[in-house]
């Protein structure tokens, strides 16, 4: 269960009354001072914290990871129907088995081994450049439907990684400014998961061998269930932000806050280009995906012993 | 008619038939099973508002649609394989009376054991 970000209008309130009164603590530390002093303090320290109700709001509207998960189980039960004996891990991840192997897959090999007597050009050429051909093209489209499965995951580890932020540094905005102006020069060790949700994989695609560039999860989903990846991802990051004062818990909030909606770009930009590459590698080698449809098709519009196409079973 | 005749074509015709009859069409159900388990508008889970981060809905989309198309043309033609099997099959079978009494009792065979071995 990821953190629901319709907590975070509460939190916002919650931080804006504490830092009402650590704002009150600093300009009253040494004296109110009299005649309506205290009253214009709490006024001044209202006035500091004036639209902390709403430092989240640009977080309100984000993707639920959990959204995602019945699509990337979808595409985890195309890939069984793809699965060749020997190509039934996830390619991407290299993780364990996604499925057992479908045995179909092996009968429109064997279906050309039928034809394999007979004289026709269509006939001959179907099993060598069809049948047999078979297997290795759904291995390689096992392949190119992972990529899509994961940077689908990839995209919901963003939000998981997201949302995992926002709890922390919510809560801990609040533990801080409620310590603030009791003690001086706290420092606030913020760290963001975010930078290491996406990762880049060198990836071929099955049989063939050809380069589908690709993105994983760099942690675990707990949605989709699907583990993270490893290798080439990167590092929480660690911003070293100042909390020794109320309006340094809101400014570096703040901080922390842009830093968050600028690694979403970052991190949603490799999913992006991964896939866009991809589509131009299925563009430019798109009958090694998809095999070209056998002319033995056109057969029941010719003779049936035409030697163009049937022929005879010599 | 040159070629082979009699018994050896009528069961040679008989496997082609069931090739087309049930192997291809359980591997064109397959590939459709799987061309319906593609999703479609992706885009619609990652929108958010705000502008927040580089939405990778549209690039995702794209490449979905490529596999469902690898996938639906896939299966189209394995079905049309299979048609044209048991074209073949049938229509050789009428131009060799030989071949037709082992043609019939191969399909009736490979019918009753349930596969094409």
């Amino acid at each position: 269960m990821t953190f629901d970000v319709g907590q975070l209008p509460g939190r916002a309130q919650e931080l804006k009354e504490a830092g009402v009164r650590a704002a009150y603590r600093e300009l009253t530390r040494f004296g109110a001072g009299g005649g309506g002093g205290a009253a214009q303090m709490m006024q001044i320290a209202e006035d500091s914290m004036a639209g902390v109700e709403n430092i989240y709001d640009d977080f309100l509207d984000v993707p639920d990871p959990a959204d995602f998960a019945p699509k990337i189980e979808w595409l985890g039960n195309a890939m069984a129907k793809l699965a060749t004996e020997g190509h039934t891990s996830d390619p991407v991840t290299g993780s364990t088995a996604v499925s057992a192997h479908n045995p179909n897959l092996t009968l429109v090999g064997g279906s050309g081994d039928y034809l394999s007597d007979w004289t026709g050009v269509a006939a001959d050429s179907y099993k060598r450049s069809y049948g047999d051909r078979f297997a290795p093209t759904a291995s390689s489209q096992y392949a190119a439907v992972s990529v899509l499965r994961n940077a689908i995951n990839a995209e919901a580890a963003v939000w998981q990684g997201v949302r995992d932020d926002l709890d922390k540094l919510s809560q801990e905005a609040i533990e801080l400014m409620e310590g603030a102006g009791s003690k001086g020069g706290a420092e606030w060790a913020a760290v963001l998961s975010i930078a290491a949700t996406v990762i880049t994989v060198p990836l071929t695609g099955g049989a063939s061998a050809i380069a589908l560039p690709a993105v994983a999860a760099g942690l675990s989903v707990a949605s989709t269930g699907i583990g993270l990846a490893t290798g080439g991802g990167g590092e929480p990051t660690e911003l070293g932000l100042d909390a020794g004062s109320s309006d340094k818990v809101i400014s570096s909030l703040q901080t922390a806050l842009t830093e968050l909606a600028d690694e979403i770009g970052v991190q949603e930009r490799k999913i992006s280009e991964a896939l866009n590459q991809s589509s131009g590698v299925l563009d430019s080698q798109w009958d090694v995906f998809c095999l070209p449809q056998p002319a033995l098709v056109d057969a029941p519009n010719h003779p049936v012993n035409d030697p163009s196409y049937g022929g005879y079973s010599a | 008619m040159t070629g082979k005749r009699g018994d050896e074509l009528g069961v040679e015709l008989g496997r082609l038939w069931y090739a087309g009859t049930h192997d291809l069409p359980a591997v064109a159900e397959d590939y459709w099973t799987a061309c319906t388990n593609v999703p479609s508008l992706v885009s619609a889970q990652c929108a958010r508002g705000g502008g927040l981060g580089a939405d990778p809905g549209a690039s995702i989309d794209d490449y979905s649609s490529r596999i469902y198309q690898m996938l639906l043309g896939t299966r189209t033609s394995v079905a049309l394989v299979g048609e044209a099997l048991v074209w073949i099959a049938d229509e050789y079978a009428k131009t060799d009376a030989s071949c037709r009494a082992s043609f019939e009792s191969t399909k009736t065979e490979m019918e009753a054991v349930g596969d094409g071995s």
